[in-house]
């Protein structure tokens, strides 16, 4: 070693803190470190000779060299192994061979940047799901869901490609991105949810992690931190969701076959009343009155008419059992929701083949997912394939690479506030009227079709029949996507490494929305083609860097430069007023319009970071990562994020080591600063061609008169000046394990401030603009994040584990700069951020209180509304979409072969505004409009509005009755009145989310076949489910996944999932 | 080892190079330009942006609230009836100054700069007598409004000053001037309007040069109540060369396509029921009616024949007394035009000049070719009902304020719907209208909108209400 030094005095310059001196030699010590696991050679064991100052490092071949003398004690440790201590004897060969670690407390996780790390080195926390956690679900984050404590997951419904939001500890942002960043195998990969129509109407989209294969996951690592992200820069400061794939492993070719059925049913639905026909002050006006609510006679009070010529229903109109043309014939009650849905089924194949020798692995794998949604005629398909590979090209040089091409298509139905979707006519549908027309086949034209060829619905052309939605206006997506990386690692010297890693993601999504011609919406026919076409580029450059120091101090270091790459474009073509019917393309229409949306940013970044080991007792961990954003400002682009990190594992004091009742016992703390990006484009002011509307009429989109083009000044006023958002996290936490892993806690308290966060502040429009994007706002966000992990039982054969974990994270906007800003929403309910209220919060009228919150009930006979609640005036907080706190609870037992896995999740609080029940009485159908006719007196105190519009306070508790009319629920009772809040419900749960039972089958019944293992299953998810919500499954979201969570309005209920697998190795 | 450490070096160091080499390009400043926008806009796709958004407002919005004020319409439904009723808030505002400032004259303003920067001087002529349309009818319905500060948002001042409107009134007078000199050059620079120009003038310098002479009549006569040295600056504006007849009149065509429908069409078929043209009950009774209106009554009292155009269903038979001229007109098409200035404005204002110069026989002259041209606007000077009503109008009574009276109230009855009849009313108090609700005062200028109180506080001018006055309405 000495006869190389010089040179190496060349690196020391750089890198001076690694000074390494070489011992005075006795004899030269080699040999080769392998796993026991799959025989491979271990890389980066350290090896070194115990009360000295000599040690070395195992090159990529798990080679080392090394001069000791014979007695000697020379140990051999890696992150994840047990460690080995040998004592050199007179042989100059010592090969080792390495045994995984089993506890938890060892166990090596995914950090940052791919970088694996021992658990209770760590001076943050960090949740993690194994691959076994994973299956079973279409959506990975679903799979997470409950698992991991800090991370909240809401799927937005139960239509198949349903988009899930992934908030980490909070939100981080007002106005920007909150969902967590996702990397595959190094790769940041893109999680949009691309929209075509208007969010709040139109089919839902997939965020886009759904292209993932969960079959294709080994672990998930969440990273949740400051500290522990601020390694991913400007990208990461939401938290990081690391998927890792899996990978070959060196031995004869193996071959694993997953195989699943699983049929999805729908849970719970509005509640509805099943009493009252359509019409309107208890008269029935049928569906040739075009009445769309149920305010009519109780359906028990009507006849057919007999009238064979009715074209709404082959028994004849109905009329009131009095009505001289009554007949003796009672009409059906036709359960409409009911009947509407199907059993959603979905087919599972997964085919993977791995392997490998001495100097290449290799995993190549297949998958199929087929999914029949419970909405007839939707269904998701994901189609994967992958491969993986890993060789060793030259000596101390390795080069793995994965490459996973994707495609998913779809076809989703409308829902939400859209009078052409499915749900908002299906729950409003009166129960006089069969939407079904009495056919079986959901394709049958009968359902929605007259003979004239004009739609068929209850509502003379108000709403779509929902039948005439799912067939007539489909809403197909395909994703292509490949997304990839390769990694070429080259160690030359046992302490000194070089890592180059080049990803990328790309995809396009092509959409095509259609209304055919008789559409209530697009009565002339309409296509919307929607094109995507997303790519992502990330390379990273990396040196790494170890030593020891002394006998007790270990360093790694590692500096590394990266650039990434974002760029999309979307192009829309609109085609209208189709010429020939039945043939719904864009060639075929007489009008068209569209637009481009093209966007490009680019991140320039260096980083180190630095870890320091003091015995096994002390870590620190520092890094320093600076971004260059091309969307800020280029004299003022520079971005840092510094972080510092340590633990310590107090349990290796003398007289704490070695305990049998506290085996294990860490404390950690850190501190970062971490940023989120501003988002393109916003620093300097553009011309757009646009629309001039005046707040009352549509007004005039250019080009005017078809031909005169016409260019505005953009409304937002660019700011030269814009910073990225910065976030300031600490965390502190512990770790205790008890009776040897039989007890363990992990606790975290954190707190992290958002400043200089971006929104866009409203300006007066005599400076010529409406908004200015300033970085004006603050938020906090402290949490508590708690895991137990319990063995109550381990017995012989027989092991029952109990977990749990519970977080609370308490959110407030601190500063806004402006009164509230809105995320989405409808006229009388927003999502907001409020100054001083929680983030995500609602905003809208109230009913009138006096200053102890009673309602005020007006007290003037002559008005309208004697005896009603007032309709405040003036719109204010009205609670708040983000959970109070979550908590999951796992059991798992295992006996022999047999697993039982349950999963209970619990959310406590978080509310949702129910704008379906609000309008459902408004329609006369909730349940709620049973009581309708009777008296109530309403609580609260005795007061008016006077003349001049304010509200007088009278005092004394009403006692006026009233009566709950159609006109009051039509009016400030139900939806479409003045006071939206009434409908903010708690929307929190306890839920059955996950069962999972499997056996594996004797392995001595193969022995002679091919088949190696077989493992069958049965599985289901949320079977049971507890609410206070007085709708369907609180786990909504009309939005999707976003900013504007907590809107509950006429989506896809959500489902209950029962299945089986099977699992066979060959 | 040795080859391997200067393999490292060759690694890093041809990465590093590579890195630092690509840098530049990769963060170039240019990935940050908008490409769905543009930085720049042409004079030829700026002006539509302006003339629309003027025609628009003041056939719509501004058109909509005058005309509730002074009777020509009335609101039915929503904030339209409450409004019609007087109960109005600062944010019903927000909507119309947001047209008025960010969507309108912050064009003006940057094409006012661009054209004369670059010398096309028809362009930037045209752009300032635009201006002084739009800033004329913004200051007279809220007095001091930001205007010299105004539109600076990008260099900075995003909270502007309230200009006194006698100073507006200076400066527009002012902008006329250098906007009739730049008309009237012989050249307008290397780019000169065409179709863009979508108003009646189609790019016609000559024809914008009339209409900036009528322009700076418009403005004097309106303070001629207060300063009557204005009189004869009207007169002389006119005299320098304005109308010649209605085929100058200043409008502008909408069209049938979806895009670009007239607005009156549009509140029609998009917020129907909230507006009435001709209120309810039977045409001619005194006002009993809680959406009586007073021009639809009046006119029909007078034989006038030109109601049968501004509202159709007046003469209706099958139209129930209850929704009597709930349609109007010629207006409720999608291709209607809005008139924003017309020959028989201008001889209203020759009249009403003479007439406070105590020229009765001028007055008379101006007045007589005033309701003529009213009447040739709609083609109805040669028809029976036409001559039967001008011959029995067209002469002023000797008395100066009777013929005053008269003056005003037949241009009340010609400019139908047109904001600036509120304005007249204001200055001279006719038609005498009595107001829609007991005890209330007929509101004198709007309020001004929620946004200034919440982001420009400190410059909105203190204790405004309904009926706060402006500067010439004293």
């Amino acid at each position: 070693m000495k006869k190389f030094l010089p040179r190496k005095w060349l690196l020391i310059l750089v890198i001076s803190p690694f000074l390494y001196f070489s011992g005075y030699a006795q004899s030269v010590i080699s040999g080769k470190v392998t796993s026991r696991q799959d025989k491979q050679g271990l890389a980066g064991v350290t090896v070194k000779e115990i009360g000295t100052p000599q040690g070395t490092f195992t090159d990529a071949n798990g080679g080392y060299t090394l001069t000791a003398s014979r007695g000697a004690r020379l140990s051999f440790s890696l992150i994840g192994f047990e460690t080995q201590v040998v004592t050199v004897g007179s042989g100059k060969l010592i090969n080792i061979i390495l045994a995984t670690q089993s506890t938890s407390i060892s166990e090596v996780v995914v950090t940052a940047l791919g970088i694996k790390r021992e658990r209770k080195t760590l001076s943050y926390s960090v949740g993690t799901v194994k691959s076994e956690q994973i299956t079973n679900n279409t959506n990975a984050f679903s799979a997470i869901e409950g698992k991991v404590a800090g991370v909240s997951i809401n799927s937005s419904g139960g239509q198949v490609g349903a988009s899930s939001n992934i908030l980490i500890r909070g939100t981080t942002s007002i106005t920007g991105n909150n969902q967590a960043l996702i990397i595959v195998d190094g790769v940041p990969i893109d999680n949009t949810v691309n929209v075509t129509e208007a969010n709040t109407g139109g089919a839902p989209s997939p965020n886009r992690a759904i292209d993932i294969d969960p079959a294709d996951i080994d672990n998930v690592s969440v990273l949740k931190g400051g500290a522990a992200v601020a390694l991913y820069g400007l990208q990461g400061t939401n938290g990081v969701v690391v998927i890792t794939t899996k990978k070959g492993q060196k031995g004869v070719p193996k071959v694993e076959l997953l195989s699943s059925i699983a049929f999805d049913k729908v849970d719970r639905l509005p509640f509805l009343q099943n009493i009252y026909a359509q019409g309107k002050n208890g008269k029935f006006l049928g569906p040739d009155k075009g009445q769309t609510r149920s305010w009519g006679p109780k359906l028990t009070d009507l006849r057919y008419n007999g009238d064979a010529t009715y074209k709404y229903d082959s028994n004849g109109g109905l009329v009131l059992a009095t009505d001289p043309m009554a007949t003796v014939k009672k009409p059906n009650f036709y359960n409409n929701v009911n009947n509407f849905f199907q059993t959603g089924v979905t087919f599972n194949n997964n085919i993977a083949v791995s392997g490998g020798g001495d100097n290449a692995v290799y995993r190549v794998s297949a998958g199929i997912e087929k999914q029949n949604g419970i909405v007839p005629t939707t269904f998701f398909q994901r189609i994967n394939l992958k491969t993986s590979g890993s060789a060793t090209v030259a000596k101390n040089m390795k080069v793995d690479g994965d490459i996973n091409y994707i495609n998913s298509t779809g076809n989703f139905a409308q829902q939400g506030s859209n009078i052409s979707g499915v749900f908002l006519p299906l729950y409003r549908t009166p129960i006089n009227f069969d939407d079904k027309n009495g056919t079986t086949n959901v394709h049958d034209r009968r359902a929605y079709q007259f003979a004239d060829g004009s739609q068929r619905d209850y509502t003379g052309g108000h709403f779509n029949n929902p039948y005439f939605a799912l067939n007539q206006d489909p809403y197909i997506s395909e994703v292509n996507r490949v997304i990839g990386d390769i990694n070429l690692a080259y160690t030359p010297l046992p302490w000194l490494g070089f890592n180059y890693k080049l990803g990328g993601d790309i995809y396009s999504d092509n959409r095509t929305q259609k209304f055919e011609k008789g559409d209530v919406s697009s009565p002339f026919g309409k296509i919307i083609s929607d094109n995507y076409l997303y790519k992502i580029i990330n390379s990273d450059f990396q040196i790494n860097l170890k030593h020891n120091i002394t006998p007790d101090v270990t360093a790694s270091l590692l500096v590394g430069a990266g650039i990434w790459s974002k760029s999309y474009t979307q192009t829309q073509l609109t085609g209208s007023n189709f010429l020939i019917p039945n043939f719904v393309n864009v060639n075929n229409s007489s009008a068209f319009s569209g637009f481009t949306n093209l966007q490009t940013q680019h991140r320039n970044s260096y980083y180190s970071i630095l870890n320091l080991a003091y015995k096994d007792q002390l870590f620190l961990d520092a890094s320093y990562r600076v971004d260059y954003s091309t969307a800020l400002n280029p004299k003022n682009n520079a971005f840092t994020n510094p972080a510092l990190g340590m633990s310590w594992i107090f349990t290796e004091l003398p007289f704490l080591k070695d305990n049998s009742v506290l085996s294990f016992g860490k404390l950690r703390a850190s501190f970062a600063t971490t940023g989120n990006d501003a988002t393109p484009y916003n620093l300097l002011n553009t011309f757009n061609s646009q629309t001039f509307a005046d707040g009352l009429t549509n007004g005039i989109t250019y080009p005017f008169l078809t031909s005169i083009g016409g260019f505005t000044q953009g409304a937002t006023l660019g700011n030269p000046n814009l910073r990225a958002e910065k976030t300031f996290t600490y965390e502190f936490g512990g770790e205790l394990s008890f009776f040897k892993d039989r007890l363990t806690i992990d606790a975290t308290y954190y707190d992290k401030e958002g400043t200089s966060l971006i929104i866009n502040v409203p300006l007066t429009a005599s400076s010529g603009y409406a908004t200015q994007t300033l970085n004006v706002a603050s938020m906090s966000n402290k949490g508590i994040e708690l895991a137990l992990n319990i063995i109550p039982v381990k017995l012989d054969g027989f092991r029952w584990v109990l977990g749990g974990n519970f977080s609370k994270n308490v959110n407030k906007v601190i500063k806004l700069g402006v009164d509230q800003v809105s995320f989405g929403g409808f006229t009388g309910i927003t999502v907001a951020a409020i100054q001083g209220y929680p983030n995500q919060s609602f905003f809208g009228p109230t009913f009138e209180t006096d200053n102890k919150g009673n309602q005020v009930i007006d007290d003037v006979k002559t008005d309208a509304g004697y005896g009603y609640p007032i309709a405040g005036q003036v719109s204010k907080y009205v609670g708040n979409a983000l959970p109070k706190w979550n908590a999951g609870i796992t059991n798992t037992f295992t006996y022999k072969g047999i697993r039982l896995f349950a999963l209970i999740d619990i959310r406590h609080g978080g509310s949702l505004w129910n704008g379906t029940e609000g309008a459902l009485i408004s329609y006369g159908k909730s349940d709620l409009t049973l009581k309708r006719g009777t008296q109530t007196v309403f609580a609260g105190v005795n007061g008016h509005t006077d003349a001049n519009g304010v509200v007088v306070i009278d005092g004394g508790k009403n006692t006026t009755s009233a009566t709950l009319s159609e006109g009051w629920y039509r009016g400030n009772g139900g939806g479409f009145g003045n006071v939206a809040s009434q409908f903010v419900q708690d929307g929190g749960w306890v839920r059955l989310r996950e069962v999972n039972l499997s056996y594996s089958l004797n392995k001595n019944w193969f022995k002679t076949g091919p088949v190696k293992s077989v493992e069958v299953g049965a599985f289901g998810r949320n079977l049971w489910l507890h609410t206070k919500y007085h709708g369907q499954d609180p786990e909504t979201s009309l939005q999707g996944a976003g900013n504007a969570q907590g809107l509950d309005y006429f989506q896809t209920p959500g489902t209950k999932t029962y299945g089986l697998n099977l699992k066979v190795i060959l | 080892m040795k080859n391997q450490l200067i393999y490292s070096l060759i690694f890093a160091g041809t990465l590093l190079i590579g890195a630092s080499s690509c840098k530049k390009t990769f963060m170039d400043p240019a990935i940050n330009v908008n490409p769905n926008s543009s930085g720049i806009a042409s004079d030829a796709s700026l002006l539509p942006s302006i003339i629309v958004p003027v025609a628009y407002n003041t056939g719509g919005s501004l058109s909509w609230y005058t005309s509730m004020l002074d009777q020509q319409t009335v609101g039915v439904s929503n904030q339209f009836s409450n409004f019609s009723a007087y109960i109005t808030s600062t944010s019903d505002y927000d909507n119309i100054w947001a047209n008025i400032y960010q969507n309108c004259l912050i064009n003006a303003a940057i094409l006012n700069k661009q054209a004369t920067a670059e010398g096309n001087l028809y362009y930037a002529g045209i752009t300032k007598v635009l201006i002084a349309y739009q800033m004329g009818l913004t200051t007279d319905l809220w007095g001091d409004v930001p205007f010299s500060q105004a539109f600076k948002g990008a260099s900075g001042n995003t909270t502007p000053v309230f200009d006194k409107q006698q100073d507006i009134y200076v400066s527009l007078f002012k902008l006329l001037d250098s906007a009739k000199s730049q008309l009237g050059s012989a050249k307008g620079g290397i780019n000169t309007p065409t179709t863009d120009d979508v108003s009646s003038y189609h790019g016609n310098n000559a024809q914008w040069l009339k209409l900036a002479n009528l322009m700076t009549a418009r403005l004097a006569i309106h303070l001629s109540k207060v300063d009557p040295t204005y009189a004869q600056k009207a007169i002389d504006a006119i005299a320098a060369g304005a109308f010649a007849s209605n085929a100058d009149n200043f409008s502008v065509t909408f069209g049938t396509d979806g895009n670009s429908n007239n607005p009156n069409f549009q509140l029609g078929s998009q917020r129907g029921g909230y507006f009435s043209y001709g209120g309810s009950g039977t045409l001619g009774t005194p006002a009993t009616a809680s959406n009586y209106i007073f021009l639809p009554h009046q006119m029909f009292l007078n034989n006038d024949p030109r109601l049968a155009v501004y509202v159709t269903a007046y003469d209706d038979p099958s139209a129930s007394a209850a929704d009597v001229g709930d349609y109007f007109g010629s207006q409720n098409t999608p291709a209607a035009s809005v008139n924003l200035v017309t020959y028989a404005e201008q001889n209203f204002i020759l009249a009403e000049a003479y007439n406070r110069q105590g020229n009765a026989a001028a007055s008379q002259t101006a007045y007589a070719a005033a309701l003529t041209a009213s009447f040739n606007q709609f083609s109805l000077d040669a028809t029976a009902a036409g001559m039967t009503y001008i011959n029995a109008n067209s002469l002023l009574p000797a008395d100066p304020t009777a013929a005053l009276q008269q003056i005003m109230t037949q241009k009340y009855f010609a400019l139908y719907l047109n904001p600036e009849v509120y304005t007249d009313w204001r200055r001279t108090g006719y038609p005498a209208l009595s107001s829609a609700v007991a005890g209330v005062a007929i509101p004198r200028r709007f309020l001004y909108p929620l946004q200034e109180y919440s982001y420009n506080k400190a410059n909105v001018p203190a204790d405004i209400n309904l009926t706060s006055r402006v500067y010439w309405d004293k």
